[in-house]
C-alpha cells in the first residue's frame, strides 16, 4: 500500500528536531549558514563555538524567536518554519533564566500549564512534581528573586520541563553562575535531564561543558557547522584546525604531506600515517609530549623550555622542539619546575598526532609555490 | 564611621537641601498655608474678611450646584485618564522597545508639547474647534455635516484638549516603567504557550502596572486642577472645580470662598495621590509584590 509510504515521516530518520539547511541572514551579514541537523530522541546535543558563531541564532530559529531566511526548520516531523514560538513543542532555558518576577516559583512553573489549559489539580500535582524534580519543594511560594543563581537555574529548568516539551532548549545556561557552582549545576542537570529523557539541544562557548554534557557536539565558526561528532570525535579526530584548537589544549605544526602519506614539518617533524597529500597541520596535543625518561618508545628529542606555568596538579611547559613550539603537561617532583632555557628530553608519541589538511594556503605556502 | 565625620556629612547634607527646603517653603508651603487661612475668612470679598469660620467649606458641601461640579471634575479626570491611558500605553510601550537612539529623538518629539505655552494650544484648539474653524469647515466641505456644530463649550472638546496635554505625561510614565521589562520575559512567556493576548495580560501588563499608577495619577490630578483650558474650551456651559475657583477670585474677588474651593481641591489631589501610592505598595498590584521581603 501506498498509503504506508512515508507515514509523515519526510527526513531519513524519525528526528524529533530537524533543521534542513537552515540559514540566517542580517543583511549583508550571514549569522547561520546552510545548517542542517537532525536530533535523535533522548539525544542531548550541545551546539559549540566561540561568541558569534551563530550558535545562539540556531538555537533561536528552533525556539522559533528567529526566523530563518531560508531552510526549514522541524520538530516532530512538522515543518515549524513559520510558527510562532508559542504553537512549538519547546521548552528553553534562558541565559538569564527569565522567570517572571511577579509570579512565585509554583506560579512560574504552572504558567505554561495554565496556556496549554490544563485543570487546576493536574497542574498542581505537576508543579509538585518538578519541585521535587530539581529538589526544591521549600521555595515554591518565594518569587524569584528571593532565590540564589543555582535555585533560580532549577526553577527556568523545572519551569520549561514542566510542559513535557518535545525539546529541551538550554542557552547557555551556566554562564551567570560561578566557577565552582557552574561544575555541580552540570552534573545535577545533566542527571536531571538523563532522569526524564528529554530531547535536549544547549548552547555553550565552554567546551569543557561540551564534553562532560553531551551525545553529540556540533563544533560551529562563522555561522557554519565544522564538525559533528561524539565528544570523542571532537576531541581525539577533529578534522579541521578550527575544532582542535577550539577543543582542548594544542599546539599546532604546519607542514605538509608527501606522497607517501607521511605529514613532514618545516622542522622535519614527522608523522607516519596515510594522510591525505597536500597542505596539512599536525595538532599536537599536551598528552602526545612526554618527558624522555616516562615516556612510551619514541624518539628521543631535545626540547629547550619557553614558558612554565604552574596549575598545582600540573604544569604547562611551552617547549622549543627544533623550532616548533610544543605544549606539554606533566607533573613535576617540587622544586624540580624547569625554568625558561633550560634544555628537556622529550618524546613525541606520533601515533596519536592528528593531521587535518590547512583548509586554506597560507601567505608563506605561497609564496612558496611562486619562488 | 567616626563621630566628627559624621556630623560632617549632616552638615553638608543640610547645606545641600537648603535652597530647595527655603524655595519650597518659601513659595508652597507659606502661599498654601494662606490659602488656608483665607479659607476660614468671615466674608465674601477681596481679603476684607475678618474672624473665623467654616461657613465657606459648609456653603460648598451643602450646595447641590458645587458638589456636582465636584463630582464632574472628578468624573472627567478619570475619563482623560483612561484615555490618556488606552491611547498613550501602546505609544510608550512600542517607545521602549525600541533601540536608544531611534527612542531618543521619538520622545523628543513626544515631549515637543509640553514646551508650547498652554495658552497657545488653547487658542489652536480654538481655531480648530469654532464654528466657522476648521473641522467645521471641513467637515462642512465634504458634505458631511449640512450646517456648522457647536463643538466648542461641550465637554467631550473640553476632555479632547485635556487629553492632548496631558498624554505626554502617560507616555513617558508607561515608557519609563516598560524599559525596566526586560523583553526576554516576553520570550520565555511566548516560549511556555502564551500568545501575544496572554503575554499581554499576565507578564507586561501586571510588571508595567507601578508605571501605568504613575502615569494616571499625574493625569489625574493635573486634569482636576486644570483652569486654562476648562474655562477657554468649555466656557460657563462646562463648569470644572479649577474655572470656577478662578472665576470666584478673579472675577468676583471672593478670596475666602475661592481659597476654601482650592483647598479642597488641593486635599483631593493629595488623598488621590496617596491612594495612588498606597496601591502601588500594595501587595494587589505587581509593584507591591515586586518590592515586599
Amino acid at each position: 500500500m501506498s498509503s504506508n509510504h512515508g507515514n509523515g515521516l519526510h527526513g531519513e530518520r524519525d528526528y524529533v528536531v530537524e533543521l534542513q539547511s537552515v540559514s540566517r541572514h542580517y543583511g549583508e551579514s550571514i549569522a547561520v549558514a546552510d545548517v542542517s541537523l537532525g536530533m535523535a530522541r533522548g539525544e542531548l546535543v550541545c551546539l559549540l563555538g566561540p561568541s558569534g558563531c551563530g550558535k545562539t541564532t540556531t538555537l533561536r530559529m528552533v525556539a522559533g524567536f528567529v526566523k530563518p531566511t531560508s531552510g526549514t526548520v522541524r520538530i516532530n516531523n512538522q515543518d515549524m518554519t513559520h510558527q510562532p514560538p508559542y504553537r512549538r513543542d519547546t521548552g528553553m532555558v534562558f541565559q538569564s533564566y527569565a522567570l517572571f518576577p511577579h509570579m512565585t516559583v509554583a506560579e512560574n512553573i504552572a504558567f505554561g500549564l495554565e496556556n496549554l489549559k490544563w485543570n487546576r489539580v493536574d497542574r498542581e500535582k505537576r508543579v509538585r512534581e518538578m519541585l521535587r524534580l530539581v529538589e526544591l519543594p521549600h521555595l515554591a511560594e518565594r518569587l524569584p528573586t528571593q532565590l540564589s543563581g543555582g535555585q533560580q537555574q532549577r526553577i527556568a529548568l523545572a519551569r520549561a520541563l514542566a510542559m513535557r516539551p518535545a525539546v529541551l532548549l538550554l542557552d547557555e545556561p551556566f554562564s551567570n553562575l560561578d566557577a565552582q557552582l557552574r561544575v555541580r549545576m552540570r552534573e545535577e542537570l545533566r542527571e536531571v535531564i538523563r532522569g526524564v529523557d528529554v530531547t535536549t539541544l544547549f548552547v555553550t562557548h565552554d567546551q569543557e561543558e561540551a564534553l562532560t554534557m553531551s551525545d553529540r557536539i556540533v563544533v560551529m565558526n562563522t555561522g557554519r557547522i565544522e564538525q559533528i561528532g561524539t565528544p570523542g570525535d571532537i576531541y581525539e579526530s577533529p578534522e579541521s584546525t578550527f575544532v582542535a584548537k577550539f577543543i582542548g589544549w594544542c599546539s599546532v605544526v604546519e607542514g605538509a604531506v608527501d606522497a607517501t602519506g607521511t605529514f613532514v614539518s618545516k622542522s622535519a617533524l614527522k608523522v607516519p600515517g596515510n594522510w591525505q597529500p597536500g597542505p596539512a597541520n599536525a595538532i599536537v596535543r599536551p598528552e602526545h609530549v612526554h618527558l624522555a625518561a616516562d615516556g612510551p618508545q619514541g624518539l628521543v628529542r631535545e626540547a629547550r623550555v619557553l614558558e612554565s606555568h604552574y596549575y598545582g596538579g600540573a604544569t604547562r611547559v611551552v617547549l622549543d622542539v627544533g623550532g616548533e613550539q610544543l605544549m606539554m603537561h606533566e607533573r613535576f617532583p617540587f622544586g624540580r619546575h624547569p625554568k625558561p632555557g633550560e634544555p628537556l628530553n622529550i618524546t613525541l608519541n606520533t601515533d596519536e598526532i592528528r593531521v587535518v589538511s590547512s583548509s586554506s594556503q597560507t601567505f608563506t605556502d605561497l609564496k612558496r609555490v611562486a619562488i | 564611621m567616626n563621630p566628627p565625620l559624621e556630623r560632617n556629612r549632616k552638615f553638608t547634607a543640610a547645606l545641600l537641601l537648603a535652597p530647595m527646603v527655603l524655595l519650597l517653603l518659601g513659595f508652597l508651603v507659606v502661599p498654601v498655608a494662606g490659602v488656608l487661612r483665607s479659607s476660614f475668612l468671615d466674608g465674601d470679598y477681596l481679603l476684607e474678611g475678618t474672624g473665623f469660620t467654616v461657613g465657606h467649606y459648609l456653603r460648598f458641601f451643602s450646595d447641590s450646584y458645587y458638589s456636582s461640579i465636584l463630582w464632574e471634575t472628578f468624573v472627567d479626570g478619570v475619563i482623560v485618564s483612561l484615555i490618556c491611558l488606552v491611547v498613550g500605553f501602546p505609544t510608550g510601550y512600542s517607545l521602549a522597545r525600541l533601540p536608544p537612539l531611534a527612542r531618543r529623538w521619538r520622545t523628543i518629539i513626544v515631549i515637543l508639547p509640553l514646551t508650547l505655552s498652554l495658552v497657545v494650544i488653547v487658542f489652536g484648539w480654538l481655531i480648530i474647534l469654532g464654528r466657522n474653524g476648521l473641522l467645521n469647515s471641513v467637515l462642512f466641505n465634504l458634505g458631511i455635516i449640512s450646517s456648522p456644530k457647536t463643538l466648542l463649550f461641550t465637554r467631550p472638546a473640553v476632555i479632547l484638549v485635556l487629553v492632548q496635554q496631558f498624554l505626554p505625561f502617560m507616555i513617558l510614565s508607561v515608557l519609563s516603567v516598560v524599559t525596566q521589562i526586560d523583553p526576554v520575559l516576553e520570550q520565555a512567556a511566548s516560549n511556555l504557550r502564551a500568545n501575544r493576548l496572554v503575554t499581554f495580560r499576565r507578564v507586561i501588563i501586571p510588571l508595567a502596572t507601578p508605571g501605568i499608577l504613575v502615569g494616571c495619577n499625574l493625569v489625574f490630578v493635573l486634569s482636576i486642577s486644570a483652569f486654562i483650558t476648562p474655562r477657554l474650551i468649555g466656557g460657563n456651559r462646562v463648569p470644572m472645580l479649577g474655572s470656577l475657583i478662578y472665576e470666584r477670585i478673579m472675577s468676583e474677588f471672593n478670596w475666602p470662598s475661592g481659597a476654601a474651593m482650592a483647598f479642597i481641591l488641593f486635599v483631593a489631589g493629595l488623598g488621590f495621590t496617596a491612594a495612588f501610592n498606597a496601591l502601588a505598595a500594595s501587595r494587589l498590584v505587581m509593584g507591591g509584590r515586586l518590592h515586599a521581603r
